[in-house]
């Protein structure tokens, strides 16, 4: 047959998306972007499972010490608001975290708490070293303003380790695929973390199943 | 506008007049768009996934958006990779070569916040430290669907829906768009 091909696509029909238009659910299973139920979430106890797992560091953990100001491990660093890290927050030492490579000129880089025990913050050499060696090196509520918990789907790779490792199953993979943005502000997710549950900050738990 | 408001706008005036500023922009790209790629040290994953556009399935050339081979032909730049040093001066010459007005978008987690490459000696880290970026579309990589999202979205045929990191329902604007301001009345394609 010498038209095979034409006769394959005319019984194959219309094959091509109407995205746009209409929406398209991805399959379940598909790793869309993870979202935090901040009532499960026990990182103001002490947990950075995920923190830990998180291969580009795209989750990290603050301490907050008194009411509203974020805590700053060193006096040293007191320059630069950041009271949301916009950007950066990745440690700027490599994965095992001895060497220090480039540093960034981004003062948010020195205030996020790095909470993985493997990495205790008096080793990095880029953080200016604690003044008061009684703080425990990992994110307690003990300063009594929680922790507050950043996600930054920008360097998110969705690979789904923080839900699997999570212990109290507050992080779920959702679908949702639609991430651009045109700020890269608005790719950043923060809530602030009690113990016991959030504080009335915004709990993204409206799609985990 | 009274002077004083003039000489020293509140936050809310300058979002309002840049947000109608840039629907006059993005009403010049409603048409059909040439997209010139760029890959800035990619893994090749996000190739991938734009390679599908133009497959049967996803097929971008219905939305009238189409790769340019030249980017002096091309409107959009699409970068993917965390912008290496070897290739931060071929894109700064693509971007030069492009004529305005133009649009960039990085694609994927090493454009948008350098990934698992990360920020070190032979990569910049991100995009934005850069160029002047308009739409970022994370995901490792993202899905063909998030591009076509992303893509519609630089030249806005689509809304946002992530704020602050969380999803928002289609169609919901922000409440700045509702009170247009008189400041820019009089300029050509800004609705008053």
């Amino acid at each position: 047959m010498q038209f095979a091909w034409l006769i394959r696509g005319l019984r194959t029909g219309i094959m091509t998306t109407r995205y746009p238009r209409e929406p398209e659910t991805l399959p379940t299973g598909f790793r869309g972007r993870p979202a935090l139920d901040a009532g499960r979430c026990r990182a103001a106890d002490g947990c950075a499972a995920c923190v830990q797992v998180c291969l580009p560091r795209a989750i990290t953990l603050e301490q907050r010490v008194g009411g509203g100001a974020t805590g700053r491990v060193g006096e040293g660093a007191t320059e630069g608001s950041g009271d949301v890290p916009a950007r950066g927050q990745k440690s700027n030492s490599g994965i095992g975290g001895e060497t220090p490579a480039i540093p960034t000129a981004d003062p948010a880089v020195n205030e996020s708490v790095a909470a993985s025990p493997r990495r205790p913050l008096a080793d990095s050499p880029t953080r200016p070293v604690d003044p008061s060696p009684t703080r425990p090196l990992a994110v307690s509520g003990e300063g009594g303003g929680g922790v507050r918990f950043n996600l930054n789907y920008g360097a998110c790779i969705m690979c789904g380790l923080c839900v699997a490792a999570c212990p109290s199953a507050a992080l779920s993979m959702t679908t949702e695929y639609e991430l651009a943005v045109r700020r890269p502000d608005d790719l950043i997710f923060t809530t602030t973390l009690t113990r016991g549950g959030a504080d009335g900050g915004p709990t993204d738990s409206r799609d985990a199943n | 506008m009274d002077r004083p408001t003039l000489a020293m706008p509140t936050d809310g005036d300058i979002e309002r007049v840049s947000e109608q500023l840039r629907e006059a922009i993005q009403r010049l790209f409603k048409r059909s768009l040439h997209v010139r790629h760029v890959d800035a040290g990619s893994c090749n994953a996000c190739e991938s996934e734009i390679k599908q556009l133009t497959s049967p399935y996803y097929d971008l050339h219905r939305l009238g958006i189409f790769f340019s081979t030249s980017p002096r032909h091309a409107d959009l730049l699409l970068v993917t990779g965390p912008v290496t040093r070897a290739m931060e001066a071929p894109l700064l010459r693509t971007y030069e070569a492009m004529p305005d007005p133009r649009l960039v978008v990085g694609v994927g987690a090493c454009a948008c916040d350098g990934g698992i490459f990360g920020q070190s000696c032979l990569t910049r880290g991100a995009l934005s430290r850069v160029l002047p970026v308009d739409v970022l579309i994370p995901g490792c990589p993202p899905t063909p669907f998030a591009l076509i999202h992303g893509l519609l979205l630089a030249i806005g045929r689509a809304d946002q829906k992530l704020r602050h990191g969380q999803m928002q329902a289609s169609g919901d604007r922000p409440a700045a768009r509702a009170t247009p301001t008189p400041a820019l009345h009089g300029i050509t394609g800004v609705e008053q």
